[in-house]
């Protein structure tokens, strides 16, 4: 998917994060910190301050991000949808957690090295079984007490 | 005995020992390896360390962050591909050299660049770090205050090529570190009611999904968009003994170029933002305009790879200069070395010489000790090191995903701290497709407490009245240096 030509990536990136700032700062902040308390800082005060720069920012880059090569014929931005690769990596995360909810972290862990092998176009059957069950293991032997595996 | 005493004899002690030697060596394969940068082996190795001694965990990780500058020289010399990005310099000199049959020779010089370069660096550490504590334990939170946003905003700056983001970039950092409870009132402040937010978002998890899980996401995609080949080491063609040998004359020639880059990088490594790339582009320029042979520069130059090298291994101790003194990272290697730190509930900063003396010179000395340990292993270790290069992108990227999973899930001993480190490895991956600074939002979030501390100190001693900023001219300095720098750097940005 592209974009028209005329649109600017800067232009679109500080409008997205100015948005993101309001909806924080008009909703996220008030309904998750406390209120202002009679001794020192307000608890919103250190959180509010930040988003409010960042929007201010954002929409700084975002004008700029306009008015930036206005006599210059625009670049051609693109932003690419998940292409399969993306998708295979996003699916394979995905699984990787589920499993690793369920069948615990070891079952997991090899599956996880043995599917990214895969995907990422190992076919020598030896070396996903050694690389899958080796990094997995050697992560137990040297973290065992600290990892519960399963 | 004295904490010196102490410090020395803790640094020796076997555990510590071990951690150094497994450090250097896990520092070479991560320097080696293109595709794992520094701050990824760092991250996914900070995990390791919480069974450690506080002294074997910050000796381990100083010496992986040391060794793998040096590691990257070597596929940048044989295969001219920089193993780490501060290795980019060496390569112009390196390769040409391999292709001339002195490949052996050039990673020679390289080794003892690098080792030089670290020794002079950790020397003026040693030397000036406990006096600027003591200069700096007579700062107070305003001035602290001042400080950070100077130390934020130059690392802001000098992070990417747009002011604006990288400024972004750290604000939604230090935004990041205000989740938890808050420390006045210890009330829950941006949990949404997860109780494992209460300490704040898990260190290591961010940290390792930022640098490490992200890293391995863009090396995911790269693997498909490029052919996947194998790198494999070049033969080193037409090598005789002599250009396997390193002569005196050759050894007499570069020392003082080494000296001059050790001293660029070691000044580079303490200013925050510059980093070990641009130190060992600085170096290399320097070394070309002042050496007698400068049409050499390019051709093969042995110079060439010692200002780099030099320069590359001086900013790591370097920058450990501002994180002992003043608890402030100036780079993210030292910005990770304070999720280190916490860890083992020490606080880097002008106190660690008061309140941890033993635990500051057992580093010192451990740095020293690493040194050696480079050079020993770095020499013995040459050739072997070389093939480590050829290990495909295939068994990389998975093992280290796996990595940064169990590294995350150690921290919390469940899963949410793998659902928040593959939520900060989404948004680093964002950042990067958009040119916002990763390395920025890190050093924002890490410090974030230390400046929303400081700032309500400040808050309290003033009562809050503005007009208190007059009884500080330190903080008035480094406010007044904080608005130049950005109005100066916006107007290149905006003149580009």
């Amino acid at each position: 998917m592209k974009f028209a030509p005329a649109v600017r990536t800067d232009t679109i990136i500080g409008l997205v994060v100015a948005a993101a700032c309001v909806v924080i700062l008009a909703w996220v902040i008030p309904a998750e910190t406390s209120r202002a308390t009679a001794f020192g800082m307000p608890p919103a005060l250190m959180p509010t301050v930040t988003i409010s720069a960042a929007l201010g920012l954002a929409v700084l880059l975002a004008v700029a991000g306009t008015l930036r090569d206005s006599t210059e014929a625009p670049t051609e931005d693109t932003l690419e949808l998940p292409n399969a690769p993306g998708l295979a990596c996003a699916g394979m995360i995905l699984a990787c957690i589920l499993i690793m909810q369920f069948a615990g972290l070891l079952a997991g862990g090899i599956l996880t090295v043995a599917g990214f092998m895969l995907v990422m176009g190992e076919r020598r059957p030896v070396r996903i079984l050694v690389i899958a069950l080796a990094v997995p293991g050697a992560i137990q032997l040297l973290l065992g007490s600290a990892l519960r595996f399963g | 005995m004295s904490e010196i005493q102490l410090g020395f004899s803790d640094a020796f002690a076997l555990s510590t020992l071990v951690a150094v030697v497994a450090g250097v060596l896990l520092g070479y394969l991560i320097g080696v390896i293109p595709g794992i940068s520094r701050p990824t082996a760092l991250a996914v190795a900070i995990p390791v360390t919480f069974y450690l001694s506080p002294i074997s965990a910050i000796a381990f990780l100083v010496a992986i962050s040391k060794a793998s500058g040096a590691g990257g020289a070597i596929t940048a010399i044989l295969i001219n591909t920089p193993g780490e990005p501060s290795s980019a310099a060496t390569c112009l000199d390196g390769y040409p050299l391999t292709r001339q049959g002195k490949g052996e020779k050039a990673l020679k010089i390289a080794l003892y660049a690098s080792v030089l370069g670290d020794v002079f660096a950790t020397i003026v550490l040693i030397v000036i770090a406990e006096p600027m504590a003591r200069i700096a334990l007579k700062i107070g939170p305003i001035e602290l205050v001042a400080v950070l946003m100077f130390a934020l905003t130059s690392i802001a700056a000098l992070s990417g090529p747009s002011l604006t983001k990288g400024l972004i970039s750290g604000i939604l950092g230090l935004f990041a570190a205000t989740v938890g409870l808050d420390i006045e009132t210890a009330t829950p402040r941006l949990t949404f009611g997860f109780i494992e937010l209460y300490d704040g978002l898990p260190v290591i998890a961010v940290v390792i999904g930022m640098l490490g899980m992200s890293e391995m996401l863009v090396q995911f995609g790269r693997h498909f968009r490029s052919a996947d080949e194998d790198a494999a080491a070049a033969a080193d063609a037409g090598s005789t003994p002599e250009n396997r040998r390193v002569t005196w004359a050759e050894l007499r020639q570069t020392t003082p170029i080494m000296l001059l880059g050790s001293a660029i990088g070691t000044i580079a490594g303490i200013l925050p933002g510059l980093g070990a790339t641009v130190a060992s582009f600085l170096s290399y320029a320097a070394a070309r305009r002042v050496s007698a042979n400068r049409e050499q520069f390019g051709h093969g130059a042995l110079e060439g790879v010692a200002a780099a090298e030099s320069a590359d291994n001086a900013t790591v101790p370097a920058s450990l200069i501002p994180l002992f003194a003043l608890g402030i990272p100036a780079s993210v290697g030292a910005a990770l070395l304070i999720g280190a730190f916490t860890i083992h509930g020490i606080t880097p900063g002008p106190r660690l010489f008061v309140e941890n003396g033993r635990l500051a010179y057992g580093v010192f000395a451990s740095m020293m000790l690493t040194s050696a340990v480079m050079l020993v292993l770095g020499r013995i270790g040459l050739v072997g090191l070389a093939r480590l290069a050829a290990v495909p992108q295939t068994i990389i990227v998975p093992s280290v995903i796996f990595l940064c999973i169990a590294g995350a899930y150690i921290e919390s001993n469940s899963m949410f701290g793998v659902y928040v480190m593959f939520g900060f490895a989404l948004l680093a991956y964002v950042f990067r497709a958009y040119g916002f600074s990763v390395v920025t939002f890190l050093i924002g979030y890490l410090v974030g407490p230390m400046f929303e501390l400081a700032l309500r100190q400040s808050i309290i001693i003033s009562r809050g009245d503005i007009g208190r900023l007059l009884d500080h001219p330190v903080a008035l300095v480094m406010l007044a240096a904080t608005v130049v720098a950005v109005w100066q750097l916006g107007r290149i940005q905006l003149s580009r």
